[in-house]
């Protein structure tokens, strides 16, 4: 059986952590936590195999951002929140305006 | 098994949503022409009903060309010299004489460097820009572009970026606000097919030579009409030449059977050829459509009568309806919105006209913005004035009958909702 197992960080006084923050902490811990140890580091092997294929790789964290309304859904990444947020604003945008034949 | 299941669970599922639908007044449902396509036509409605005459006031056959007997004539001479099919795509042996001659001729036409054809314009649009832009890119558009074009751009790895619908100071915004990247594309439709209202090209153009930014147009509903001799958008705001890509359709004013074209400078057009997926994947446009388009560009190079005829039907019509007391989207393109604002209203609207002779469509969310629901009139340079009068008739009676003549739009909406 799977032992949780967590790591208390001790944030500086009086500072305010909102959920965003709290997003993004979780976030980049989780992050840290899969470069160093996820599946053996199976993405090690993949990287060589594109690299002995010739392509040249290039890898890093991204934000995504998802909206859903009813069966609605558009998702976007980007390189910032803001981007991957204003991407799906875009997506959503083109969705709400009226599409004549 | 679970194949079976969940292939039985599948088309549950599509039914509820299909009943949903209906539910939801949003079935779309097609209505039988026991005719070729016309001013007049035979339509079988409701499903196995008699076919009726009546006046149509709905397809995007502008210039009357659909059933002309010059172009029949030249779609069955390219028939018996040229054949029913190629069976291939463009680049393997699907090219014949007659393909090139059709670029030549739009390109002639339309005033740019080069042109390549497409099935369709749907295709043309989904083609573009993934085509010729990339990561370092960013494509700036008109809120209101046509589905195909938002397609297209979904389709692209350039960012994507949209300005108010017409409104030149969010698009200056924007082109500054994207200084940064390799290239800037504006893109719009020529003609806005929900309201019928033209895009400030001039404007576009003049703001896109300052932030060094390239210039898309679709102009599906002007190409043949608008401008002084029918080359589009372009051509009525003094700017042949400095649009970098024009897509178009030859299934409206055109002919309207299918087909479509990206015309523009010649190292774009060069790129759709060799990267161009539409192009490169899908069958050449049947010869039979080539050869009756190029005589579509014979009728309208020869003379502007027609789209002259367009113009003073457009206006007119325009103008029996204002005074008829019915609120319109003003513009000058012969797409009249008569606007409704309630979906149901639209649709009892139109299914009265019907019965009173006259076919119209009423369009209302998801086609249009919600509260935006209309009965969309289109003009052909093939309805005289006879039937304008007709028409007008019918939409009297009808709009006294569901009180809305003389109406605003708040008297509309207080009666009837949203």
């Amino acid at each position: 059986m799977l032992t949780r197992r967590t790591l208390e960080v001790p944030l500086p006084e009086r500072m305010e952590l909102g959920v965003a923050d709290r997003e993004l902490l979780v976030a980049t811990f989780q992050a840290l936590i899969a470069l160093r140890c996820e599946k053996d580091r199976r993405w090690e092997m993949f990287q060589k195999q594109l690299e002995d294929d010739g392509w040249k790789v290039r890898w890093g964290l991204t934000w995504r951002a998802e909206a859903k309304r009813g069966d609605d859904y558009e998702e976007a990444t980007g390189a910032t929140l803001d981007e991957a947020l204003s991407g799906v604003a875009q997506l959503v945008r083109f969705d709400m305006a009226g599409r004549a034949p | 098994m679970a194949a079976e299941t969940a292939v039985l669970a599948a088309r549950d599922i599509f039914r509820a949503e299909l009943d949903a639908i209906r539910a939801a007044g949003l079935y779309k449902e097609e209505r039988f022409i026991h005719a070729p396509q016309g001013a007049e036509i035979d339509v079988e409605f409701p499903s196995g009903a008699a076919p009726r005459r009546v006046l149509n006031l709905c397809a995007n056959n502008y210039l009357g060309l659909s059933s002309h007997p010059e172009v029949l004539r030249a779609a069955h001479e390219g028939l018996e010299r040229r054949g029913y099919g190629m069976s291939s795509v463009r680049f393997i042996c699907g090219t014949q004489d007659i393909h090139r001659e059709l670029e030549r001729r739009l390109t002639e036409f339309l005033g740019t460097e080069d042109t390549i054809l497409f099935s369709s314009c749907l295709d043309a649009n989904a083609a573009i820009f993934e085509a010729i832009l990339s990561d370092k890119d960013v494509m700036i558009a008109d809120r209101l572009v046509h589905a195909s074009i938002v397609d297209g751009m979904r389709l692209a790895r350039a960012m994507q970026d949209t300005y108010k619908h017409s409104d030149m100071g969010h698009l200056e915004e924007k082109l500054a606000e994207h200084r940064d990247k390799r290239f800037r594309m504006v893109i719009t439709d020529g003609v806005f097919s929900m309201d019928g209202d033209l895009a400030k090209l001039d404007e576009i153009v003049a703001l896109a030579k300052k932030y060094d930014a390239m210039v898309f147009v679709d102009d599906s509903h002007a190409s043949g009409f608008i401008g002084k001799t029918g080359r589009g958008t372009p051509e009525h705001f003094g700017v042949t030449g400095r649009v970098d890509v024009i897509t178009t359709t030859f299934g409206k004013a055109l002919g309207g059977a299918s087909g479509g074209c990206i015309s523009g400078t010649r190292e774009i057009v060069e790129m759709c050829r060799q990267r161009a997926r539409p192009y490169l994947f899908s069958n050449t446009l049947a010869s039979v459509i080539v050869a009756g388009t190029l005589k579509v560009l014979d009728l309208v190079s020869a003379s502007t009568e027609r789209r002259d005829r367009l113009e003073w039907n457009a206006r007119t019509w325009r103008r029996l309806l204002t005074e008829a007391g019915f609120d319109i989207k003003a513009g000058e393109s012969p797409i009249v919105p008569v606007m409704l604002y309630n979906a149901k209203l639209a649709q009892d609207v139109a299914r009265d006209l019907f019965a009173e002779g006259i076919y119209v469509v009423g369009f209302f969310f998801p086609v249009v913005a919600k509260g935006q629901a209309r009965i969309r009139t289109q003009l052909s340079a093939a309805h005289t004035a006879e039937h304008l009068e007709r028409a007008i008739a019918a939409f009297r009676r009808v709009g006294a009958k569901h009180g809305i003549l003389g109406k605003t739009k708040n008297e509309i909406v207080e009666r009837y909702g949203l």
